[in-house]
């Protein structure tokens, strides 16, 4: 039975379609429910909800995408609102700085990392020709001062001159972060 | 590391739609990162368990709601027997036709209280905005299913104990008096024991509960700390118990409507500016349908006209 014929028969109030649907996507569900919120208890509330909510609003449900889109999409609302739940419950503060804060933590450290490096790589893109290849050359594949002077047949001095306007063009910060992590 | 009140921004942003980009950024990696999780996460049979409590809870919320068969079957019916049943009582016939014993579900919006006879005669008092539902005939055991507040007397049979199963507690008796405040949405479930004995039974709380409470006890459980505890020497409030109907700053259109309702009456009211004022007040069981037009009609300079079951308001 494909998920349109599913629905229209839980529409139809018929339990054992539930049943199926139930069996169907119980496991992705509460899985994912559960990664969210590292609890089986909280996880397997949710999914209660989401089910419950289903049939009790079987009238009045119509699905856009997929029915699996949108069971996930009721499990991703429903725990982003016990998560605001959680957060407003003084006895819930251990658990959330212990398993969630390092989660959103680690989150907004990749993001900001991304974004540097993507406002770094854009930056570089605005060199002039010739600076853009001195700085890759020294920072990208590591060639000392003296080997991009020999590469380039150019001077060390010349070498140093660019790679200056370069760090110097690239704003302050964000070159110290390159130096760090391409170091 | 992240401040707990940043994160609080951040989801009651989300959840009010004014996320700023990188607030929306954070979410959505939580959610793709738990996603991208959870698809590698293949061990169906791991939660076995789980998924059929799961299932059993849903079942029980869904059957204190009934759907959309039900809602149909009573509209049909409703205008046949509105004015002997004031509406709120129907048969679960598709039940009987699986076999098992019919089931009856009283629900009361959010002005009626009404008491309800058992099978066994004992005698439950439905308070606002709650739902009981229980079987045509009792066998061995008396099973009731309660969301909302009721008042329970319940007959002696020590042979056929009688258990409230309300959204979070279970309560057993073999013959005694008590109320049960108990819905899928409390923060606090409550029982409070007017006389005899009672056994509390808390499928979820962390501890199981010391819970044989006799006169004058209540217990309480938190449902979010799920815990319980004991008080003695409690006031049992059953005042409402005596109650008919109850309104808060409710627009006389209202009040007329739920009289209709308990009172087996018809009431026509065609002047707009007496059905949008509001009353608060509650009427008693004991009151007569004159008593309380006779209220109504002191309290508003009501002009009330009856002739049989048909009154007038000018």
């Amino acid at each position: 039975m494909n998920d349109t014929d599913l629905l229209l028969r839980i529409q139809c109030s018929d339990m054992k379609a539930f049943d199926l649907l139930y069996n169907q996507y119980w496991h992705p569900l509460f899985s994912f429910a559960n990664k969210l919120l590292r609890s089986y208890d909280d996880a397997q509330d949710i999914v209660q909800t989401v089910f419950v909510s289903i049939w009790e609003r079987r009238d009045t449900i119509t699905i856009q995408q997929s029915l699996e889109s949108y069971l996930f999409q009721a499990v991703r609302f429903q725990s982003i609102k016990k998560l605001e739940s959680l957060l407003s419950s003084p006895e819930q503060i251990d658990r959330i700085q212990e398993d969630l804060l390092p989660v959103f933590d680690g989150i907004l450290n990749r993001l900001q990392e991304q974004d540097l490096s993507r406002q770094i790589q854009k930056e570089i893109a605005g060199l002039s020709p010739r600076t853009r290849e001195i700085f890759l050359l020294s920072r990208q594949y590591k060639l000392s001062i003296g080997e991009i002077a020999l590469k380039l047949s150019i001077s060390e001095q010349t070498v140093k001159n660019q790679l200056h306007i370069a760090l110097k063009a690239l704003r302050h910060s964000i070159a110290l972060v390159l130096i760090f992590y391409a170091n | 590391m992240m401040q707990l009140q940043r994160l609080k921004n951040i989801v009651s942003n989300y959840l009010s739609g004014q996320s700023s980009t990188e607030e929306k950024a954070i979410v959505e990696h939580w959610f793709r990162e738990a996603k991208e999780a959870s698809d590698k996460d293949t061990d169906h049979g791991q939660y076995n368990e789980r998924k059929m409590i799961a299932l059993r809870n849903i079942k029980a919320a869904i059957q204190m709601n009934p759907g959309k068969q039900y809602r149909l079957r009573w509209a049909m019916a409703a205008s046949v027997i509105s004015v002997i049943f004031a509406g709120y009582l129907f048969r679960n016939n598709l039940r009987n036709i699986m076999g098992a014993p019919a089931m009856y579900t009283v629900v009361t919006n959010q002005h009626q209280v009404r008491e309800i006879i058992l099978p066994d005669s004992s005698v439950v008092v439905l308070n606002v905005n709650s739902r009981l539902r229980y079987p045509e005939k009792f066998n061995s055991h008396r099973n009731v299913e309660l969301s909302g507040e009721a008042f329970f007397d319940i007959r002696k049979n020590s042979t056929a104990a009688f258990t409230v199963k309300a959204s979070h507690l279970d309560v057993k008796v073999l013959g005694t008096s008590f109320v049960v405040s108990d819905d899928r949405a409390t923060e606090t479930a409550r029982v409070t024991v007017k006389t005899g004995r009672v056994q509390v039974v808390v499928p979820d709380a962390r501890q199981e509960p010391l819970s044989i409470l006799s006169a004058s006890q209540q217990f309480t459980y938190a449902v979010r700390r799920r815990e319980g505890k004991t008080e003695r020497d409690v006031a049992v409030n059953t005042e409402w118990t005596s109650q008919l109907l109850v309104f808060r700053n409710t627009p006389l259109r209202e009040v007329f409507a739920a009289m209709e309702g308990s009172l087996q009456v018809k009431i026509v009211s065609r002047n707009e500016e007496i059905n949008k004022r509001t009353f608060t007040g509650s009427f008693l069981k004991e009151d007569d349908i004159a008593g309380i037009l006779n209220i109504l009609s002191l309290s508003y300079g009501l002009k009330i006209k009856q002739t049989g079951n048909l009154i007038e308001v000018n």
